[in-house]
């Protein structure tokens, strides 16, 4: 092999994997070559700072409560404009109101609507002209091509009708620590097939635990933005029922899951063998210990509630952080090897970006 | 068989059936709920893409911001079969580009304070080892401003998120033997700006 080809093949391996064939004819140059050997640790070394760079790249607290504010101010910009569109153009609104504020007067004014509206058709029929469109019916959809405008601000305050109603979004639900301590954790992972034992001690260490704490956090924040709907402490009837139905905090904890797996997968993923030809997995094999129990938790809710694609989805991650929390902090790269390649081959990122969106079907 | 597994791989009916879908059809139909929760599923990941297009952590933030909003003003676009996490990408690229372009001659001067902040969570490595992992982070995020758009995005994508290459292309709308070639060479100019570094570190 040359070495250009070997240097090739080992980048190609940095982004995807090669096969083994491959592998294991660059494993045998790399041993028979010091130049290329070199040149290999140092590409390693990058990779590593590579790995490295953005995992404490973390948005602040409140970029959500920043979102929800240049939504609702665009929101409001949006109402103000129709409002002020249609006194100005036309005055109609302010002569129909005054014209309905006296019940003597209503009847009559309705009346004479009528006989405007009868002749305005018979007019209108009779030309076969297109009707005329008032500007204060704005469409009901008026979304703009994000192709052309992905500025945010600006084009958020042309959205008018279909927007909710002007009112606070639901506010931010921090997630509750969890109050599963290190030896729960410790326990799902004693045995390389330790999940069924993990799974009991687990839900021992849930009754009373976290996700209760955590579920009546979520329930606030859906309480608090239905009061805001209706202007009320009521339930505000059927709307209310169904909202708070579909807002279970068990899709955001999920959510929030899901993305916290993918994080520590890309991270493992991009950990290398360094100097002393171990893989240091210390960092993801901790982060895999905590995932894995909260992924326990939310599989059996999964199950319990009769979600299939959640369970199924969870269900597909957790072998892989159960081998993760297996490895020694210390992994031998062929361990490591073997483990991306079990990752690349099930789809298990691809899975989990598609999570929680349509296409859900195509992952499974 | 539940729900979501009624259609065929690969087809969809229609109607939304499994509970991500449902969750889109929300979203798409006015339910801020919903959004919040698309909002906590993808904003740390697309911040960590935008960091690695713009090189400073408070404008990441700000274009993130500018991402949700465009995402929340145009989501009734959305196809139904379309991937979320690829179309926030799409946007965020262009929010990206719209940035550097305004801002012209301004990467480069990530400040001390971002590469820190990055640094400081190197757990497990020693005093000196954090010191250098902090200033090594530095010298990627300006060595990434140095790169074309193009090759920084499927660097970013590529390198530091391990995107597929299908799904980058699906994100840029390049062609794979194009993200391909771009990446090869945006691999060469970083180890050249990053060598001299990568070097030292066999010092530490």
């Amino acid at each position: 092999m040359r070495c250009e080809e070997c240097i090739a093949l080992a980048e190609e391996h940095f982004e995807g994997g090669i096969d083994e064939r491959s592998e294991a004819r660059v494993a045998s140059h790399l041993s028979s070559c010091a130049a290329c050997d070199a040149e290999h640790k140092l590409m390693l070394r990058e990779q590593a700072a590579y790995s490295r760079f953005l995992l404490n790249v973390e948005p602040s607290p409140a970029l959500w409560e920043n979102l929800r504010a240049g939504i609702e101010r665009g929101r409001a910009a949006s109402v103000h404009a129709n409002a002020r569109t249609g006194s100005d153009a036309f005055g109609l609104r302010q002569f129909c109101a005054g014209l309905f504020a006296a019940p003597h007067r209503a009847a009559a004014a309705s009346f004479a609507a009528l006989l405007v509206f009868v002749a305005l058709a018979t007019l209108t029929v009779s030309r076969s002209g297109a009707p005329d469109e008032s500007a204060a019916s704005a469409p009901r959809d008026a979304r703009i091509d994000v192709s052309a405008n992905a500025g945010g601000g600006a084009d958020a305050g042309k959205n008018n009708s279909t927007a909710p109603p002007a009112d606070s979004l639901p506010p931010v639900t921090q997630p509750a620590p969890s109050s599963a301590g290190s030896e729960e954790a410790s326990a799902a992972v004693a045995l390389k097939g330790g999940v069924r034992r993990g799974e009991r001690e687990a839900a021992r260490a849930a009754r009373g635990g976290a996700s209760a704490v955590t579920r009546s956090a979520g329930d606030e924040s859906v309480g608090a933005w239905l009061r805001g709907l209706t202007g009320d402490g009521a339930s505000g009837g059927e709307f209310a029922s169904a909202a708070a139905a579909s807002n279970s905090p068990d899709a955001s904890e999920v959510a929030r899951h899901a993305e916290r797996v993918e994080v520590a997968l890309i991270s493992f993923l991009n950990a290398r063998a360094g100097a002393r030809r171990g893989v240091d997995v210390s960092y993801e094999k901790r982060g895999s210990q905590e995932l894995l129990l909260r992924n326990v938790l939310l599989r059996q809710q999964a199950r319990g509630e009769g979600d299939l694609p959640r369970e199924e989805l969870l269900a597909r991650i957790e072998p892989i952080l159960v081998e993760i929390s297996n490895l020694p902090a210390e992994a031998s790269p062929e361990d490591v090897r073997q483990l991306k390649e079990q990752l690349r081959k099930k789809g298990v990122l691809s899975a989990l970006r598609l999570y929680p969106t349509g296409g859900t079907a195509r992952a499974f | 068989m539940g729900e979501a597994m009624s259609g065929r791989l690969g087809e969809y009916s229609g109607t939304p059936t499994s509970d991500a879908e449902r969750l889109l059809a929300r979203a798409r139909g006015g339910d801020d709920e919903a959004f919040r929760l698309i909002f906590e599923r993808h904003h740390r990941v697309i911040m960590r893409f935008l960091y690695g297009m713009v090189g400073r952590h408070a404008l990441a933030e700000e274009l993130t911001q500018e991402t949700f909003m465009a995402a929340y003003t145009n989501i009734g676009t959305l196809r139904d079969d379309s991937k979320l996490s690829t179309w926030l990408y799409g946007i965020a690229r262009n929010v990206a580009r719209k940035s550097f372009h305004a801002r012209r001659g301004e990467w480069g001067q990530a400040g001390l304070e971002d590469a820190q902040a990055a640094g400081a969570r190197d757990g497990g490595l020693a005093p000196d080892e954090q010191v250098f992992g902090k200033e090594l982070n530095r010298v990627i995020a300006g060595a990434l401003g140095k790169l074309d758009e193009d090759k920084r995005l499927v660097f970013t994508l590529k390198i530091l998120q391990q995107f597929s290459y299908e799904e980058i292309a699906e994100i840029s709308g390049h062609s794979i033997p194009k993200l391909k070639t771009d990446l090869h060479r945006a691999r060469l100019e970083m180890r050249r700006m990053l060598r001299p570094y990568v070097e030292a570190s066999d010092e530490v």
